[in-house]
């Protein structure tokens, strides 16, 4: 147990001085993000979202913020550990990190979490700029927060199966940059999902992210009572997520020990 | 101990066998070299003992302990270098990674911490601790390497073709450092390479491998003595052919 925790430290102490020795990165990436952003506010009508959620045409404005928010976590959790593999096996510290006393799996989570705090600065930031420049804001209400943890951790469970693969395959290529779209649309963030056909809104639909952001739209629009067939849709099928991705990703794990592929790049 | 017993692997794709029936030991405090060409099967041996290959057949155990199935317990008696010379982040300093190192292999911080002088000390380190690893000499990021391998206080090093890149110079002191940890520290040292100049300054025993196969297995003495004959033509053996190969610098 103790080595879980000496390990979540190590990865903690690594995210944090690689990213402040990235921290120009960091300012070009939240410039272009804020771009991005300002556009897709300002592109989209959205009042189709006040008329789903209630609320005025600025709540609309404040919804779609939150969308954004929520995307960006999502987009993190499925991108970032197969990036991570990706890198580390081309830097070649692939193999040392799997010379850890803990599972691989594990110093992937522990660098999630850090990489969790690291956006939620950046995140902050863009909603910060988003209020002082478009008056556009977000209130946090605990059952929007509640969702944006319960559907992180589903997100995760898709991003180890990126992981897995890349474990095998190392080049993914565009694959996580196809999803990271396809996610943009298939989940109602920016348009609403009734406009697709039915199989992509059955996709979208059992999406953590589009479960997820349902709720926590109800929630900072106003409504006032939640059911809870909502809540545990968005709880089951998020841990099934999660189960499915650790479990995918310790089975290509094998694979890759088995090809000695591990190191290979 | 590290004890091998009847090791088997194959690679499907493309069918090789890479290891063949291999079985030996290193004790703590013993130092062992695997001498074998390019393509013999040590980088895959030392991989299936540090359970980064899964092996197809026979038994790996470390004191004791199965390394297949209880990697995470062997791991932390195993410090390992592997072959190539990013076995470190570059953009972190000397100490930073002794820090991330020591950390995932069962560490505090504050072990960390303590550990980290002595082993720059042993390791001649000391006044390189806050560069950069990408800055330092190949020779000096082998020994950074084997720092960070050595953090946790493991029973055994392993290190795969560490002389690989090194001048001689580098590689006399390379030897010395390993000699030094080997008696001071009671460490028990397994060093693959295909230079036998330098397995014979480190090694007490040397494990003769080729095409995945044991050929022979000789203390020093034995292989010095061997070394002699091995200039007299008339004699024919496998590990003649071997030791001819290796000396002429031959690979396969
Ligand atoms: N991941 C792999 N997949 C398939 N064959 C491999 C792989 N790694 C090594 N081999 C093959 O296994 C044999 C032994 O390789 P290796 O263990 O790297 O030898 P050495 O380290 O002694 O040079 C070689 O024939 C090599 O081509
Ligand atoms: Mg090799």
């Amino acid at each position: 147990m103790r080595d879980y925790i000496y390990a979540l430290e190590a990865e903690f102490i690594l995210e944090l001085r690689q990213s402040w020795k990235y921290k120009t990165g960091f300012f070009t990436d939240l410039i272009v993000q804020f771009l991005i952003y300002s556009a897709l506010l300002f592109a989209g009508r959205y009042t189709w979202m006040t008329r789903q959620y209630g609320g005025a045409l600025n709540e609309s404005k404040s919804l779609m913020l939150l969308g954004y928010v929520f995307w960006s976590y999502a987009i993190l959790a499925i991108s970032q550990m197969g990036n991570d593999i990706r890198i580390e096996a081309n830097r070649g510290t692939l193999e040392q990190k799997s010379l850890s006393v803990v599972p691989l799996s594990w110093l992937f989570i522990s660098k999630a979490f850090s990489g969790v705090i690291v956006s939620t600065v950046f995140v902050s930031l863009i909603i910060g700029m988003s209020t002082l420049f478009f008056n556009v804001s977000i209130k946090i209400t605990t059952g929007a927060f509640c969702a944006w943890a319960v559907m992180l951790m589903g997100m995760y469970g898709f991003g180890f199966i990126i992981a897995g693969i890349t474990l095998v395959v190392k080049k993914v290529g565009q694959l996580t940059f196809l999803i990271q779209i396809a996610l943009l649309f298939l989940t109602g963030t920016f348009m609403p999902l009734k406009s697709f056909p039915y199989v992509f809104q059955l996709i979208g639909k059992s999406l953590p992210l589009t479960l997820g952001m349902e709720i926590a739209k109800m929630s900072i629009g106003g409504t006032k009572i939640i059911d809870s067939e909502r809540w545990m849709m968005l709880v089951f099928i998020s841990i099934i997520y999660l189960v499915v991705g650790l479990t995918i990703f310790h089975i290509l794990e094998c694979a890759a020990r088995q090809k000695g592929l591990l190191g290979k790049y | 101990m590290i004890s091998i017993s009847h090791v088997s692997k194959s690679y499907k794709k493309p069918l090789v066998r890479a290891l063949n029936d291999v079985s030996f030991s290193v004790k703590r405090g013993e130092s062992v070299g695997l001498l074998g060409p390019n393509g013999a099967g040590k980088t895959t041996l030392i991989k299936s003992i540090s359970g980064l290959i899964n092996f197809s057949a026979g038994k790996i155990t470390i004191d004791g302990i199965d390394a297949s199935s209880r990697r995470g317990k062997t791991l932390r008696l195993l410090g390992v270098v592997l072959d190539g010379s990013r076995n470190l982040y570059w953009r972190l300093t000397v100490r930073q990674n002794l820090v991330y190192f020591g950390m995932i292999r069962g560490m505090s911080y504050s072990q960390t911490k303590s550990r980290i002088p002595k082993i720059l000390d042993l390791m001649q380190l000391g006044e390189f601790s806050n560069y950069q690893v990408g800055l330092l000499s190949s020779g000096q990021k082998q020994k950074a390497s084997i720092a960070a391998a050595l953090v946790h206080n493991p029973s055994f090093l392993i290190l795969d073709e560490p002389t690989n890149g090194l001048d001689i110079p580098s590689m006399d002191n390379l030897s010395r450092v390993l000699n030094t940890l080997r008696d001071e520290m009671n460490i028990g040292i397994l060093i693959s390479s295909h230079n036998l100049s330098f397995v014979q300054q480190v090694s007490q025993k040397v494990v003769f491998i080729n095409k995945g196969k044991i050929v022979d297995i000789l203390g020093i003495d034995d292989v010095k003595e061997f070394e002699l004959k091995s200039k007299s033509t008339e004699i024919k053996t496998d590990l003649l052919t071997v030791y001819r190969n290796l000396m002429k610098g031959d690979i396969r």
